[in-house]
């Protein structure tokens, strides 16, 4: 009885293991695989050596730019904003988060601000790509308040898909306020993660400014012109590790010039940004930490279970066969024809 | 007959446990926006809307 009870036990036991296997790859690895509504991710930082740059001043009371070389430090922070993302129905219902960020750019030797800008976006949680919400925004301009619906952001932007693939992904441009392809280029080891690098390039092109930002640059950086037009052109290199889609590392070139209507042309921004070494090893560590925990639950633990369910299953199964064996009939003759040993 | 009673009966209590277990480690794991929220909004200093120390005035 006690044999049939523990084969039993073992038999269901296996089973356990084996449902909890099963469960960790196609059901809780699956729900992991997602931005959680309060993910706060690291503070991060890009550096830009001997960048040439605009700087807004006042010279003798009067604004002016001037055009200003040292190096710039990007620095952004990101708050999650769980009750924003839970005003999020329909079909996005609990399937978006929403992301306030806030980027501050310095240069580094006097720390003046060179530019700031805050912004809120809603990105799918599974493929980390904006979401058509009404409560984006993005603000830039001194003074300007982040007014929803004043931006309708596309594509990757903060992260990649759980599982990016090897493939063409649109990134988004903030400056042209619109989603381009950003291409694979191949696969290459970060901080000992393997990543997928990833470039968009953005062919120069003019930017539509207002005249009165145009003729204040122009009054102030070429003398004798009154107007003109502004030209970008940019180049972004991603890596992406592909389990978790966490951007791991970050590289940006960026070109900006005035060409004003009496022929000069002057370059506003001229900046290569990478990410600063402190904020790659951090950036890489979590990232480490969380493709550790999916592969981990999503590969290994189910291996190890679905090795333990079927040593569990066969050991209940024959401990139970044998338990409901009936005792062969000889035996007990054996038993009760066995003579004790006459007393010496 | 009475083994495959036996083995019946363990592997539906293993299954339906590790069913219970795995729908509980699922809500863990998996808690809701409006959940979340519920916490943050506990959490008297946090402001989603603030901004990061180092974002100072321009």
């Amino acid at each position: 009885m006690k044999k049939r009870i523990a084969g039993a036990a073992l038999f269901g036991a296996g089973l356990f293991f084996l449902v909890v296997a099963l469960s960790l790859g196609f059901v809780v690895v699956p729900l992991l695989s997602r931005i959680p509504f309060d993910l706060k991710p690291p503070v991060t930082a890009v550096i830009a050596h001997d960048a040439t740059f605009v700087q807004a001043t006042v010279v003798n009371d009067v604004p002016t730019a001037v055009i200003g070389h040292a190096d710039l430090v990007s620095t952004t922070g990101i708050n999650p904003d769980a009750a924003a993302a839970a005003d999020i129905g329909g079909s996005m219902k609990n399937k978006a988060v929403v992301w306030n960020v806030f980027t501050q750019t310095r240069r580094s030797d006097t720390g003046d601000v060179i530019s700031s800008s805050n912004g809120r976006i809603a990105m799918d949680r599974v493929t980390g790509a904006a979401v058509a919400w009404n409560g984006e925004c993005y603000a830039d301009q001194l003074g300007q308040a982040c007014q929803a619906s004043n931006i309708a952001y596309s594509g990757q932007l903060y992260a990649f898909p759980f599982n990016t693939r090897k493939t063409t992904y649109q990134y988004y441009d903030i400056t042209l306020r619109k989603a381009l392809p950003i291409e694979y280029q191949g696969t290459e080891t970060v901080k000992g993660l393997t990543t997928y690098r990833f470039t968009q390039v953005v062919p120069e092109r003019q930017l539509t400014v207002d005249s009165a930002t145009l003729d204040f640059l122009a009054g102030s950086l070429a003398p004798g012109a009154t107007g003109g037009s502004m030209w970008y052109s940019a180049t972004r290199t991603v890596w992406v590790e592909p389990v978790t889609g966490s951007v791991v590392n970050y590289a940006e070139e960026q070109h900006r010039t005035l060409r004003t209507d009496s022929g000069a042309s002057v370059v506003l921004l001229d900046a290569k940004f990478q990410y600063t070494p402190q904020t790659l090893t951090e950036v890489a560590r979590q990232t480490s930490d969380g493709r550790l925990l999916l592969v981990g639950l999503g590969r290994w633990v189910p291996v190890a279970l679905i090795v333990l369910a079927l040593a569990a299953l066969v050991s209940g199964f024959l401990l139970t066969r044998r338990a409901a064996r009936p005792v062969p009939p000889a035996a007990h003759r054996a038993d009760e024809d066995r003579t004790e040993p006459a007393p010496v | 007959m009475k083994t495959l009673q036996t083995l019946l009966v363990g592997a539906l209590i293993g299954a339906l446990v590790a069913v219970l277990g795995v729908a509980a480690v699922s809500r863990v794991v998996n808690p809701s926006a409006v959940d979340v929220a519920h916490r943050q909004a506990a959490d008297t200093g946090y402001d989603p809307a603030a901004p990061p120390p180092f974002y100072g005035t321009r």
